[in-house]
């Protein structure tokens, strides 16, 4: 079979063979495989604290693990997107990996706004949402400090409620946050990085604010095809050339990849005035490393982050520029306790991918603060 | 191997014949997708622009400048529609010039892979593959470039007046059959928001009265 002429044509016929098998396979998993096999955020966890739309969980103990001798860890994520990307099945996900180690786990699910909550803004987000999960998980375990964790949006968030009331966090983790929202301009980076910083440059102040009251909030869909538009030649092969690769084959690959979409699916709409806080006070205008973000009246100034911070970026990070995140090291006191960890990843690939997901939930449980010392300040009842 | 013992006869000549037909049809799309490229834009533009023209002309007629006392015949329901068309029009232009963009940057895509045909691998999978491959950096390229965020910016700001021209167009439907309309909406849903912040705070003071007279 060593003829030149045949071996080509022999090659290609073998394709048609793999690709014949491949869409065998594809359609014998689709058909077999029903939505409810489809499963995520499966860490049993119970709900603690309902505030409107938002709710906060509680995730059981695992059976058998001792529990660590550190603070409870608040974890919030952005408003874009679903906090079941940190736990979106068993063998990858951040949450399962931290109960292992024994941490108490607290989450916050921000819920589906609609219309009616376009008038929440990050001051709500913030100052009341934010505030209240801690005060009650605080309140709970009777302490007077916790430990934070934010991620993206939700990792502003974090920076934002630590920064105004520092006596309340004992440490605080960041994760694919960004916090110079120019600082992608003139840093080396790859080609397909910092496009939505690039873009919302572009526009004005009147104009970003006119194309989210024409629509009342900011649509899940919209931001959707935002994220597909920025990785646009993967997006569309994704689903035709590479769809035969995603679903034919191994049963658990094929789970993995349908979770993945399961897990995009759910991407619920942000409400309009939050959305200006985001896209125009800071996308466009930069306001927080400047000093001029304001929340209740009030400055916030990332100087005043005095608890230990561990700053985790992807470096691979389409979305979010690895340089915004890393910016914010010059932003802190320099009696501030500063890390840094860079995962070999992109935006979703360091919550996902089996080495980043370890090596995050490993270097964020270290990070959290030890139960010690920090005396318990007045009992205090928190508003519901 | 001679024709006449070779089993694979038949199959390797339709495959043969299936490889070259293969080569022409992509060849002959891509010939045609570069040719009928300037000519479609230029109809879509010529098209939304007459479009456009005909409703400013139209609006002209009633209304001879912006300036003149505005008539009260219709309730401003002329206006209204006016508006959308236009801003329809402009979002039919912005998206065309975003499309011929897309389509630009896939001609030079499929130049830049031709001209280098030389490292293209004779496995028709992996070659789709290094073509898709080469388009990928293209467009990520493309779409950091300031002609194509200044089309994206036009495209977004014109998506913005069409679906605030359109929302007021449906609320002259809604005002006059009895049905609530968003702007109705948000001012209810805005008073409930801030008799929630201030009962918010009333209860935050009390907790804080209590705490002071506990201690």
């Amino acid at each position: 079979m060593n003829n030149p002429m045949i071996n080509p044509v022999l090659d290609q016929q073998k394709e048609f063979e793999d690709y014949f098998d491949k869409v065998g396979s594809s359609i014998n998993n689709f058909v077999s495989l029903p939505d409810s096999e489809v499963k995520i955020g499966e860490t049993p966890k119970e709900e603690v604290l309902k505030l409107d739309k938002v709710t906060l969980y509680r995730y059981f103990p695992l059976d058998g693990v001792k529990p660590a001798n550190t603070r409870p860890l608040l974890i919030a994520y952005s408003l874009i997107g679903s906090y079941t990307m940190l736990d979106l099945q068993r063998d990858r996900s951040v949450i399962r990996n931290l109960l292992l180690q024994g941490q108490a786990v607290y989450v916050i699910d921000w819920g589906h706004p609609n219309k009616s909550d376009k008038w929440l803004s990050f001051d709500d987000y913030v100052e009341s949402y934010l505030s209240d999960c801690v005060d009650y998980i605080c309140d709970h375990h009777n302490l007077s400090a916790i430990s934070l964790l934010g991620i993206c949006e939700g990792g502003v968030f974090a920076a934002c409620y630590a920064s105004l009331h520092p006596e309340r966090i004992a440490s605080l983790a960041l994760a694919v946050t960004p916090i110079d929202f120019h600082a992608d301009q003139g840093a080396s980076t790859e080609e397909s990085v910092g496009y939505l910083n690039r873009l919302l440059r572009k526009f004005s102040r009147a104009e970003l604010e006119a194309m989210i009251d024409a629509f009342g909030y900011l649509p899940g869909e919209t931001t959707g095809l935002v994220f597909l538009e920025m990785t646009l030649v993967k997006s569309i092969t994704k689903y035709n050339w590479e769809l035969l690769d995603s679903l034919a084959g191994d049963r658990d690959k094929v789970l993995n990849f349908l979770r993945m979409e399961k897990w995009l699916l759910d991407r619920p709409h942000h409400p309009s005035e939050a959305a200006k806080h985001w896209l125009i006070d800071l996308y466009n205008e930069n306001r927080l490393v400047k000093g001029e973000f304001e929340l209740e009246g009030e400055k916030v100034r990332l100087s005043q982050l005095s608890m230990p911070v561990l700053n985790i970026f992807a470096k691979h990070d389409h979305i979010v520029p690895p340089a915004t995140s890393k910016a914010l090291q010059k932003h802190l006191s320099r009696q501030t306790k500063y890390e840094e960890l860079e995962l070999n990843a992109g935006h979703i690939g360091a919550f996902v991918s089996g080495k980043a997901n370890q090596a995050f939930s490993d270097k964020l449980f270290s990070w959290v603060a030890p139960l010690k010392s920090t005396p318990r300040k007045p009992a205090k009842k928190t508003a519901k | 191997m001679s024709s006449d013992t070779n089993p694979f006869e038949d199959t390797l000549a339709f495959m043969e014949q299936m490889r070259e037909q293969y080569q022409a049809t992509l060849t002959q799309i891509s010939t045609g997708f570069e040719s009928n490229m300037a000519l479609w834009g230029d109809t879509q533009n010529k098209f939304s622009k007459l479009w456009l023209d005909n409703f400013e002309n139209l609006s002209l007629a009633l209304f001879q400048t912006e300036s003149m006392p505005k008539l009260d015949a219709v309730m401003g329901l002329d206006f209204k529609i006016k508006d959308f068309a236009v801003a329809a029009t402009n979002l039919s232009i912005a998206a065309s010039e975003l499309q011929i963009l897309f389509m630009k940057i896939w001609g030079q895509a499929h130049d830049t892979f031709n001209s280098n045909t030389a490292d293209l691998s004779p496995n028709s999978k992996e070659s789709i593959n290094q073509w898709l491959e080469n388009a990928n950096l293209i467009v990520l390229q493309f779409q950091q470039s300031d002609e194509y965020l200044e089309a994206k910016k036009k495209y977004a700001t014109s998506l913005t007046a069409f679906q605030s021209t359109y929302k007021e167009l449906i609320e002259v439907y809604q005002e006059n059959n009895h049905i609530p309309t968003q702007r109705e909406f948000d001012d209810l849903s805005n008073s409930v928001y801030r008799l929630k912040k201030e009962l918010r705070s009333l209860r935050k003071e009390m907790q804080t009265l209590r705490s002071s007279d506990d201690e």
